[in-house]
């Protein structure tokens, strides 16, 4: 007897079900980035790469976004582009030790003895305030993306020195001499802070796709929903408004990239240990203007606007702690010095950790007043 | 098995009672077979911790056991059984289960096939169904589901078979068998599809099913079961990345269910399509299918129903059996048989084929047929050796541990420990799958702090963990993607070698002992005294490998999970000590892993030397390794595989030769020490062999060769030596 045609037809759909439920059993877990892998509904990559810029935030918030792009946050990832490799190239040293940055054909290379090769250098970490770290980026044998942090650094005005925590590089071999080895996760961390978008799949970054700078949508996620809603003629407020956050949650905010004083271990957070002066949020959460903060509310926002500069003026930092201590009545008051006196000198002093590299140490307390050296 | 009662083929003869005592035996031996399988469920410590925590006065036993878990739940005796078994007789009282189990389902085939007349397609059916629903017949939640779909099809059909009307006897027994099914299993609103029940009948059965103290909303939790919900996938623009890789309410399915599934269907289609023209099971055979490719877990848990489409007597004393009007019928005809292929073929065949599935699944793992003789537990839920590092984390905090496994794991050795979060089917009722999934997704993406989603959700583990205030992260050892990615982050292993690796915070003093034990292990296996021999079979109070006992070769299963958790510790050399005796062995094909193993170590030859040693880019010629063409590995491997292929090295190949064939100390004799590039691959080979004073003695030498890179790199491996070497 003849199978039905129908009985061929659902015998293929059966089968092909099967293969359909065997594969979704066998493949392996995808890494699923929700938004930046795998996209969503609508976004195609020119719009998801539109969306994670400020494009979409300047026609209404023009001055901000002019502001912002020019501050170290905005400024804090580049690709290496001729005037770059120049500037790497000129910078002045001490010694050769380390090796040394050469200008190629607008591109920059990193040469040492201890490698026969020139490595390529493909981007500059930091903003310049404080340095610029030289990055080289290649695939490992998986095809997931690795880099190397050089051992030497760009310092303002013109510097080249040690990377903070390359230090030992000089007595290793090979590619480990020129700098820090760091892997795929690892890598990928390290754009993220750095960048607004780095979109990865697999462990490989489509570098030609990071939207480099912490933009707008980097502390205020959703935000090109806002504008969308906005533009539709909407009602939707801001995306992330930080002013909803605690105190707690502000400075962790800051401090998933500057660090969160729950990412050390706790024998790490002690006031000898100078290692963690650069990570302003940790120091600030141990303060005691933070813990007992009352009427005043006192976070990294008090003191610094992210859309600009962080403020060198002293006038400006003590104004600030006036409004705490200023009351002449205040138990609060300053003993030691007159309220027109710089009040960093003493309680948030500047400490170098290597030279050319000091950090402004957050954790706010009572010390000697020397501007080098926290008091015991 | 009883004779057919009407026409049609008859069988007679000694030829035919040939054919059934073959396929009587061949069926047979594949019980025995599937009986002497280890206990190898995801969710058998998770549900005896659940029936422990009913015996302790819960009445909601995953909220009692698991923190997060903000609802009650439908079948929450479901452990019940098991923990008492466990009580009574240890863990291997479970196999009792099984035993039980497979008896159960054999018998309920035979029993409800007993008129077909086609022995061929019932043996056939049979086989098939025990196949499918072997792995749910484990001491789970699964046992439930197709105990259940069994007793109501049994009942439906035993008062169908009597003669019995519509009655108050058959109404009560399928409320009781739904109010029980509800009650233990997940999967309960299976009850309502069986074929040929009246409307008035479903509705007693939906109200059983809500006798639950989740009520009615025990529907929604066992639809969600069934069918998880779309929008999980729809939100992903169509790539069912959250889903795959995450077996919810069972195990994955492996090959040789999928095929017995296929066999099912098939024999019901034509079956079906023989038996009067024009005539389908469209609407429950398509409901099957798609139920299958919702959550494929389930396969054990539908196959009853699709053994009932496809072998069960259908025929209906009363009308309405089944909604698409095979009413009526004659008895079904052989499948394929009229003029193609012969009864006696067909018969012979199909004990072939059952007998040859009895042999894989007793030999096991092969690539279709992961199973293997054994009795006890499999050694992927063994827990002992957490027992310790765990119950120094002390109690408080909670843990991620996003599959049963891992967490049944923890909530049975730790009742008083930190308390894993929500397992994936807790997750999915509680509407929190995805956001759970994902974290996992970014734990192996290494993705700690929040990025921004475009999606307006932030990204990022960190965050949410800690909120919730967790102090260990509990991964599989198979899952090598979140191992890796976990490395270089704040959160340390306790433990290496375990089923499932724990991971606890650094700066936990609790935890601290336990990962500094971790790190000694580490560094032991990597550049330490430690060699390996292939192991005895397991032989334990918990485990017997029947198979390895029988032939004298261990299972292979777990020495391969080892080295990968080494391979995505990054030690490499400690997976290839494992690796290369079990491939000399003929254990198992390691040849993938070798190569991972050894572009490692390539890879970081060329970071510290400038190129990968020639031995080693030996090695992965010889082993015809394909690593990412755009990677710089491959590149450099290109210009010195081109050499080797012009007979540039043949002395160093002799050497490759030897390691892949008979291990590193032989193979470093046959290299000359008086090449740099040789020597150091003397020194590694001598680590890779467990021994580093002789490796030291070596690099000491090098360490004032005159190639600087060189020396240079022997200076940085003493030192970490020496480190490794300190006390602590």
């Amino acid at each position: 007897m003849r199978t039905p045609s129908h009985v061929v037809v659902l015998l293929v759909a059966m089968v092909l079900a099967v293969v359909a439920a065997s594969w979704l059993v066998a493949r392996p877990p995808a890494i699923v980035m929700p938004g930046i892998v795998t996209g969503i509904p609508g976004l195609s990559a020119h719009e998801r790469s539109t969306a994670a810029s400020d494009s979409s935030c300047i026609e209404c918030h023009g001055d901000v976004v002019a502001k912002h792009r020019a501050s170290p946050h905005g400024r804090t990832l580049a690709r290496i582009d001729a005037g770059a490799a120049t500037t790497l190239a000129t910078a002045r040293r001490d010694d050769d030790a380390l090796g040394r940055f050469i200008e190629r054909d607008s591109s920059a290379w990193f040469e040492h003895t201890q490698r026969v090769a020139p490595l390529p250098v493909q981007w500059l970490f930091g903003s310049g305030m404080q340095a610029r770290t030289p990055v080289t980026t290649w695939l490992d044998p998986d095809g997931r993306t690795v880099m190397l942090e050089h051992a030497l650094s760009w310092y303002p005005p013109g510097f080249l020195d040690a990377t903070l925590g390359t230090e030992a590089m000089q007595s290793r071999g090979g590619l480990a001499a020129c700098g820090k080895l760091l892997d795929p996760e690892t890598t990928r961390a390290c754009f993220g802070c750095h960048a607004s978008l780095v979109p990865a799949r697999d462990g490989r970054i489509d570098e030609g796709a990071v939207v480099v700078g912490v933009g707008c949508v980097r502390c205020h996620p959703g935000g090109h929903l806002h504008a969308t809603a906005m533009t539709r003629g909407g009602t939707d407020q801001a995306a992330g408004e930080w002013k909803r956050l605690s105190p707690l949650e502000s400075i962790r905010a800051c401090g998933e990239c500057h660090r969160r004083d729950d990412q050390l271990p706790p024998e790490d957070i002690r006031p000898d240990n100078t290692l963690i002066v650069r990570f302003a949020p940790v120091g600030l959460a141990q303060s005691a203007c933070f813990t007992r903060q009352s009427d005043h509310r006192f976070d990294c926002l008090t003191c610094h606007d992210p859309h600009g500069a962080a403020t060198r003026r002293a006038a400006a930092t003590t104004e600030r702690c006036v409004g705490c201590h200023g009351d002449a009545s205040s138990s609060r008051k300053c003993s030691s010095a007159p309220l027109t006196s710089d009040c960093t000198t003493c309680h948030m002093p500047a400490v170098e950790v290597q030279p050319h590299l000091s950090f402004t140490d957050h954790w706010i307390r009572i010390r000697p007043a020397t501007r080098s050296h926290p008091g015991e | 098995m009883s004779s057919p009662s009407d026409g049609g083929h008859q069988a007679g003869g000694a030829g035919s009672s040939g054919r059934r005592n073959w396929l009587r035996a061949s069926l047979f031996g594949l019980c025995i077979v599937l009986i002497l399988q280890p206990i190898d469920g995801d969710g058998v410590w998770w549900d005896a911790a659940r029936g422990r925590a009913i015996v302790a006065g819960a009445v909601a036993p995953s909220a009692a056991i698991q923190a997060g878990d903000p609802c009650g739940e439908a079948d929450w005796l479901g452990g019940l059984l098991w923990y008492l078994l466990i009580a009574a007789g240890g863990p291997t009282a479970l196999m009792l289960v099984r035993m039980v189990g497979v008896w159960c389902v054999l018998a309920w085939c035979q029993r409800l096939c007993r008129r077909c007349e086609d022995r061929v397609s019932s043996i056939a059916g049979t086989a098939a169904a025990l196949v499918a629903t072997s792995p749910g017949l484990d001491p789970t939640s699964l046992w439930w589901d197709v105990a259940g779909g069994c007793a109501i099809i049994a009942w439906h059909a035993a008062h169908r078979d009597a003669g019995t009307s519509l009655g108050r006897r058959r109404e009560i027994g399928s409320f009781l068998v739904a109010v029980a099914w509800a009650n233990l299993g997940p999967r309960s609103l299976l009850a309502l599809a069986v074929p040929g029940v009246a409307g008035g009948q479903r509705a007693l059965v939906l109200a059983g099913l809500c006798l639950t103290p989740r009520g009615p909303l025990g529907l929604l939790d066992s639809a969600w079961m069934l069918v998880p919900p779309l929008e999980v996938v729809l939100r992903e623009g169509g790539d069912p990345g959250i889903l795959a890789g995450h077996a919810i309410g069972g195990p994955a399915p492996c090959a040789i269910q999928f095929a017995a599934w296929v066999v099912l269907g098939s024999v019901a289609l034509l079956r079906c399509a023989y038996s009067k023209p024009g005539a389908m099971p469209v609407l429950p055979w398509i409901v099957l299918h798609s139920l299958l490719v919702a959550n494929p877990s389930s396969l054990p848990a539908l196959t009853p129903f699709a053994w009932w489409l496809a072998v069960g007597d259908i025929r209906p004393s009363t009308p309405t059996l089944c909604p698409t009007g095979l009413r009526g019928l004659g008895p079904p005809a052989p499948v394929g048989v009229r003029g193609a292929i012969s009864r006696r073929h067909a018969a012979y065949g199909l004990a072939t084929i059952v007998a040859a599935v009895s042999l894989c699944a007793a030999t096991g793992p092969w690539w279709a047929v992961p199973w293997r003789l054994g009795w006890g537990l499999s050694a992927r839920l063994e827990y002992r050796q957490l027992v310790e590092p765990l119950t120094q984390c002390g109690p408080g905090g909670t843990a991620f541990a996003f599959d049963e496994r891992t967490a049944g794991m923890l909530a049975w050795s730790q009742p008083d420990g930190p308390r894993p979060w929500l397992v994936p089917r807790r997750a999915l009722i509680a509407g929190r799958f995805v956001a759970e999934a994902t974290r996992l997704a970014e734990l192996r993406a290494g993705w700690d702090m929040r990025q921004p989603a475009l999606d307006g959700s932030p990204g990022g583990w960190w965050v949410p963990l800690m909120s919730r205030g967790t102090r260990l992260i509990l991964i599989a050892a198979t899952d090598t993607a979140a191992i890796r990615g976990l490395e270089p982050g704040i959160f340390k292993p306790m433990v290496i070698d375990a089923p499932v690796v724990p991971f606890a915070r650094a700066g936990d003093p609790a935890s601290s002992p336990a990962i500094l034990r971790g790190i000694a292990d580490r560094i032991l296996v990597e550049d330490g005294e430690w060699a390996f021999a292939p192991p005895q079979p397991a032989w334990t109070d918990w485990t017997l490998d029947l198979c390895g006992l029988c032939t004298g070769r261990p299972d292979p299963r777990p020495l391969l999970r080892q080295a990968d958790v080494l391979l995505a510790m990054r030690l490499p050399r400690a997976a290839l000590k494992i690796l290369l005796p079990m491939t000399q062995a003929g254990l198992a094909d390691g040849t993938s892993r070798l190569i991972d193993a050894t572009e490692q170590i390539a890879e970081t030859e060329r970071l510290t030397l400038g190129a990968p040693s020639i031995f080693r880019a030996g090695v992965l010629e010889r082993l015809r390794a394909r690593p990412d063409p755009e990677s710089d590995l491959a590149r450099a491997l290109a210009a010195i595989h081109g050499d080797i292929r012009r007979g540039s090295h043949d002395r160093t190949m002799i050497a490759v030769d030897e390691y892949l064939a008979r291990g590193p100390l032989v193979a470093r004799e046959s290299l000359a020490r008086d090449e740099g590039d040789a020597s150091w691959s003397i020194a590694m080979l001598e680590l890779e062999a467990g021994r580093p004073v002789a490796a030291r003695t070596t690099l000491e030498t090098l360490s004032t060769d005159s190639d600087r890179t060189l020396a240079a790199a022997a200076v940085d491996m003493l030192d970490r030596m020496t480190t490794s070497e300190q006390p602590r």
